[in-house]
């Protein structure tokens, strides 16, 4: 009998559960947070060689998506190889995937970090010791989303740990460096959003024009570099745009 | 041999869209995409065009557009009063839905409020040739890429615009455009269950697919809002961000349903209480603020088996291959 493609995912034992969601995807899903490495391993064992059909896959913190088209593929097929992939896709951790790592330059000074005192403030410590902790360690990509260019970056240290803004500010600028619950994360378009705003790099995070069009990618090391407002200027006009380029 | 299309009026949202940009979700990039992927195919093929030909997306009015060379041009999906003006801005005729129409090198085409359904499509014989970007020329506002510079259409604008199809334009017969022109403005979707079926309990499904929703004003490519009935959720703002699809109907805290669009995010922390199916898609994208819809569960088979039936009931009312193809 086939598998019922609607079951509600199982949860022991760390194994994902594995349904059809839609007409249009293959979800699998695990109780827990398997890691970046796992996460990573199961994209590439889904990735390569490509299944027919399948236009997307989208990983997040414990919810991986194939996307296909079902004019061009039978979702029991495309389930079945999921099945297929998902068993040969061994446990690792993220640091025996080969990975760009990405450096981004960031102003940490006015006005471009309007919520460091406060948070500096919560965690008890000085605002050049919460700098040191923000830079001094590298990120995970775990997954891009919100907005595209969005990495939602793992390995923030505790101290900087801390609630989104309970009103979500109408405006953030490109290029802010914010912090949120576990996570770090840079804004690559001007959007609203609730994140607290530490800091900001020059850097684009987005462009259309690059191949890949991401500067960070599912994945990727990240790690932060403070400068000072008169380097950041001094990358911006290198960048050959005003500040509103950055958009 | 390529021309030009000048917009001389805009309308209220007019975007260029093809069958959408698959293969970059992973980045945070939308799909994208014509809402009426129907309405598109129709409209492409009438004037020889391959599916995926980028046309005009118009929102709720049309737009008033001239041509600097000779084309041919079809309107399709919801329609206004359409009228072909010569170069002096005197009306010539009026322009049907589904009727491929010559146009003049100097003359214009104008295009008032839409009715029935949300969107219209203006499909040029050639399709509208903006830069590809990241495997498409649909406009996506949020990443800034397709059309031009990813925003809507404004006036003065100028874009290029291919002159040969693949194949010549056609005629369908009064019935099958009849027919057609009435596949996407069904007011029933259709659903599977989501994937959070857990944090919804039976009250909650129960209302789902026995009460009508009213889509709100806030209603665009991003998202549509539905308003006049609440789902209760068990655990509001359980889930942690995950992959989310176009048609999936995502639960607010208050208990506000919103189904994602073409545009929408690519992931989300909203628990998801069922997927509109792929044959549904190209109602969901007609829908207009005030309307009022209902959902109706249906099982996987029936899904597929639903949008199998509507592209082979489109190749037959409209083939893909007309008839005088060499």
């Amino acid at each position: 009998m086939a598998p019922d493609p609607f079951q509600v995912p199982s949860s022991a034992q760390g194994t994902p559960g594995i349904t059809v969601c839609g007409d249009r995807s293959v979800r699998i899903s695990f109780a827990r947070d398997p890691g970046a490495g796992a996460i990573e391993s199961l994209r590439r064992a889904l990735a390569l060689p490509p299944i027919p059909g399948v236009a997307d896959i989208i990983c997040a913190m414990k919810t991986v998506s194939v996307v296909f088209d079902p004019l061009e593929a039978d979702p029991s097929k495309v389930l079945a190889e999921v099945r297929r992939r998902l068993d040969g896709a061994g446990g690792s951790t993220i640091e025996d995937h080969p990975r760009r790592e990405v450096v981004l330059p960031v102003c940490y000074e006015p006005p471009f970090a309007p919520d460091l005192a406060s948070i500096a403030e919560r965690a008890g410590l000085g605002q050049s010791r919460l700098i040191d902790l923000h830079a001094g360690v590298g990120y995970t990509a775990r997954f891009l989303g919100f907005s595209p260019g969005f990495a939602y970056l793992e390995g923030l240290p505790e101290a900087l740990h801390t609630p989104r803004l309970e009103s979500p500010r109408t405006r953030i600028e490109p290029g802010s460096v914010a912090v949120a619950g576990c996570f770090s994360g840079v804004y690559p378009q001007a959007t609203p959003g609730g994140w607290r705003v530490i800091g900001r790099t020059p850097l684009r995070l987005f462009d259309p024009a690059c191949d890949p069009p991401s500067l960070i990618g599912p994945g990727d090391l990240v790690r932060f570099r403070p400068i000072d407002g008169a380097e950041f200027a001094r990358l911006i006009a290198e960048q050959g745009a005003g500040e509103g380029g950055l958009q | 041999m390529s021309g030009q299309l000048r917009i001389i009026r805009p309308g209220p949202c007019s975007l260029v869209q093809d069958l959408g940009r698959p293969g970059s979700a992973h980045l945070g990039v939308a799909r994208s995409g014509a809402a009426d992927t129907l309405s598109l195919r129709a409209g492409n093929r009438l004037v020889g065009n391959e599916d995926n030909a980028a046309a005009i997306e118009m929102t709720l009015a049309g737009l008033h557009a001239s041509f600097d060379t000779d084309s041919t041009v079809c309107l399709s999906g919801a329609g206004g009063d359409a009228l072909l003006l010569d170069a002096h801005a005197k009306a010539m005729r009026r322009v049907k839905l589904l009727e491929p129409t010559r146009i003049g090198a100097g003359e214009s085409l104008r295009i008032g409020p839409l009715k029935g359904g949300a969107r219209g499509y203006l499909c040029i014989a050639g399709g509208v040739c903006t830069a590809t970007e990241l495997g498409s020329r649909s406009t996506h506002a949020a990443s800034g890429i397709g059309g031009l510079g990813g925003r809507a259409l404004d006036a003065g604008d100028c874009l290029p615009i291919g002159t040969d199809a693949a194949r010549p334009a056609r005629r369908i017969a009064p019935q099958a455009r009849e027919r057609l022109l009435a596949m996407p403005l069904c007011r029933e979707l259709r659903i599977t269950p989501g994937p959070h079926a857990e944090l919804f309990d039976q009250h909650a499904m129960q209302t789902l697919v026995s009460a009508a929703f009213r889509v709100s004003r806030a209603a665009d490519r991003v998202g549509v809002r539905l308003e006049q009935t609440k789902i209760p959720t068990l655990d509001p703002g359980a889930i942690d961000s995950e992959p989310m699809l176009c048609g999936a109907i995502q639960v607010t805290p208050d208990g506000t349903p919103i189904i994602l669009m073409p545009d929408g995010p690519t992931t989300g922390g909203y628990p998801v209480i069922g997927v509109v199916i792929g044959a549904d898609l190209p109602a969901l994208g007609q829908l207009r603020p005030g309307d009022e819809i209902r959902f109706s569960p249906v099982d996987l088979e029936t899904a597929l088996e639903a949008l199998r039936s509507q592209l082979q009931e489109l190749d037959t009312l409209c083939p893909p291959d007309g008839p005088d193809r060499p």
